[in-house]
């Protein structure tokens, strides 16, 4: 059951189109990525489709409501994790259920609840700036489930963290949506990423934004050294250029 | 770094030595520049005056900072919320900085007679701007990021406002008020030199026409301690809101 889609979107600035004719669509629990070199539209796709830049033309439809230019019906994780450097962890955590009218209690209840969850709970009390990299990536994560959205965008979630911390985060990543059966969709410059994060990988290139192509993946062996791993690299990776 | 710390302590003790030796040696005539011990002397003298006048000036002071508070606080968001307001209002804000401040007190007077509002008009006008400056620099410093998540999540201005951009414009407001602060007594004492009933400028006019400046050195360091100690008053109270920061 398809749960978002966007159909035909174009958008320009100043009189240069970024992207064009995107058609998009995320089933329901389905993981997908956008992969593509920088420049090419991937954030502004992005912006489009949580309602906060309106397309010059094409629709976005949520459960086949239409939700173009309306914002706060995806949940939306931009590049860095912006956390609110003023306000603790658990703060930052809730602030979704406060903007939605969340009793502040209730709402503090149920972001100390993600963050044992996410293996944050020691650090509720905690300034953003006493955490790691990778434990404020999962803060914001955190954050953005708490919109209670049905489905995610994520925009470079892993790009600031060093290799190592960023491995244990995209294995730690997979389990966590899955266990939660959200629906997403994130950008990545990273084909292995790509590959071990998505049902799909959606790709965009051109001089003007268009998806280029479509590749469902479907590994049996998911080490990134595996033949079947390396040859749809290649695929993918012909298909890039 | 305690060592460099301790030298500016020195060399204030080697100008207040220098300064009592030109003194008792009457380099400079006695009536003209007395000693620090003078000084002193003279403080003690005359401390139950000079602490009323005191009293005087920073009750005018603390008012004119609540009105530019007030004033600055109000005028910042309507020209964060309306770009238009900040186009219309901004420049006239700037040059009107241009307008000594002491030009203006005989005018103040003029229009308001001797009593307390000229004082406290311009002690407002005077720490209005850093105030201003300060929040309106504050306001518009919010991480374009942050603003977009909460824009994402569908946040109205208000609470865009006390959640993220008051936040991020306290550094800079704080930076504002310790200047303000400091302007705010000398405001009220350049306002009652013109005439008043009472305050530091009052007495300082008084000791000043009967050529004694003994006692004006004295209430000279009266007023600069009084703005060392707002100073330091906003020093605690930044450090108390921005306590995230530590």
């Amino acid at each position: 059951m398809t749960v978002l889609e966007g159909r035909l979107l174009t958008k320009s600035y100043d009189n240069t189109k970024i992207i064009e004719d995107i058609c998009i669509d995320v089933k329901k629990g389905e993981m997908v990525s956008l992969l593509g070199v920088s420049g090419v539209g991937k954030t502004t796709l992005f912006n489009i489709l949580s309602g906060l830049e309106c397309p010059d033309s094409g629709d976005v439809f949520l459960n086949g409501e239409c939700i173009t230019g309306k914002s706060g019906k995806i949940g939306y994780m931009q590049q860095s994790d912006l956390l609110l450097p003023f306000k603790t962890v658990a703060e930052n955590v809730m602030i979704p259920l406060v903007l939605k009218g969340c009793d502040k209690k209730e709402a503090k209840e149920r972001a100390l609840a993600i963050l044992e969850e996410f293996s944050l709970k020691d650090c509720a009390n905690m300034y953003p700036s006493k955490l790691s990299g990778g434990m404020r990536q999962r803060a914001a994560l955190a954050r953005t489930f708490l919109t209670g959205c049905e489905v995610l965008l994520l925009d470079e979630p892993f790009s600031a963290l060093d290799a190592l911390t960023r491995s244990k985060m995209q294995q730690w990543f997979k389990g966590v949506i899955k266990s939660k059966g959200a629906s997403t969709v994130f950008i990545t410059h990273d084909v292995d990423e790509a590959i071990l994060l998505s049902d799909r990988i959606y790709i965009l290139g051109g001089n003007v934004g268009r998806i280029e192509s479509v590749t469902k993946v479907s590994l049996d062996n998911w080490d990134n050294t595996s033949e079947e791993f390396i040859k749809l690299k290649k695929q993918i990776l012909e298909k890039v250029k | 770094m305690k060592d460099i710390k301790i030298w500016d302590k020195v060399l204030i003790v080697f100008i207040l030595i220098l300064w009592q030796i030109i003194g008792m040696l009457e380099v400079v005539p006695k009536f003209m520049l007395p000693t620090p011990v003078e000084v002193i002397k003279a403080l003690v003298k005359d401390w139950s005056l000079i602490a009323q006048s005191a009293c005087i000036s920073l009750a005018e002071a603390a008012m004119g900072m609540g009105f530019a508070l007030l004033g600055s606080f109000v005028l910042a968001i309507a020209m964060d919320r309306f770009k238009i307001v900040h186009q219309m209002l901004f420049p006239i804000c700037v040059v009107s900085q241009t307008v000594p401040t002491i030009a203006v007190a005989p005018l103040l007077v003029l229009w308001f007679g001797f009593g307390m509002t000229p004082k406290v008009l311009l002690v407002f006008i005077t720490c209005f701007f850093p105030l201003l400056v300060g929040l309106v620099t504050g306001l518009d410093s919010a991480d374009k990021g942050v603003l977009r998540l909460y824009k994402s999540m569908s946040a109205t201005y208000l609470r865009v406002l006390f959640d993220v951009k008051i936040p991020y414009a306290a550094e800079s407001f704080f930076a504002g008020l310790k200047v303000s602060a400091s302007y705010s007594v000398v405001g009220a004492v350049i306002a009652e030199w013109l005439g008043g009933e009472g305050g530091l400028g009052v007495y300082m006019t008084r000791v000043r026409k009967s050529f004694q400046f003994d006692k004006m050195f004295a209430v000279i360091i009266v007023i600069s301690l009084l703005s060392l100690l707002l100073m330091k008053l906003v020093e605690l109270l930044e450090k108390k809101a921005l306590k995230w920061k530590q």
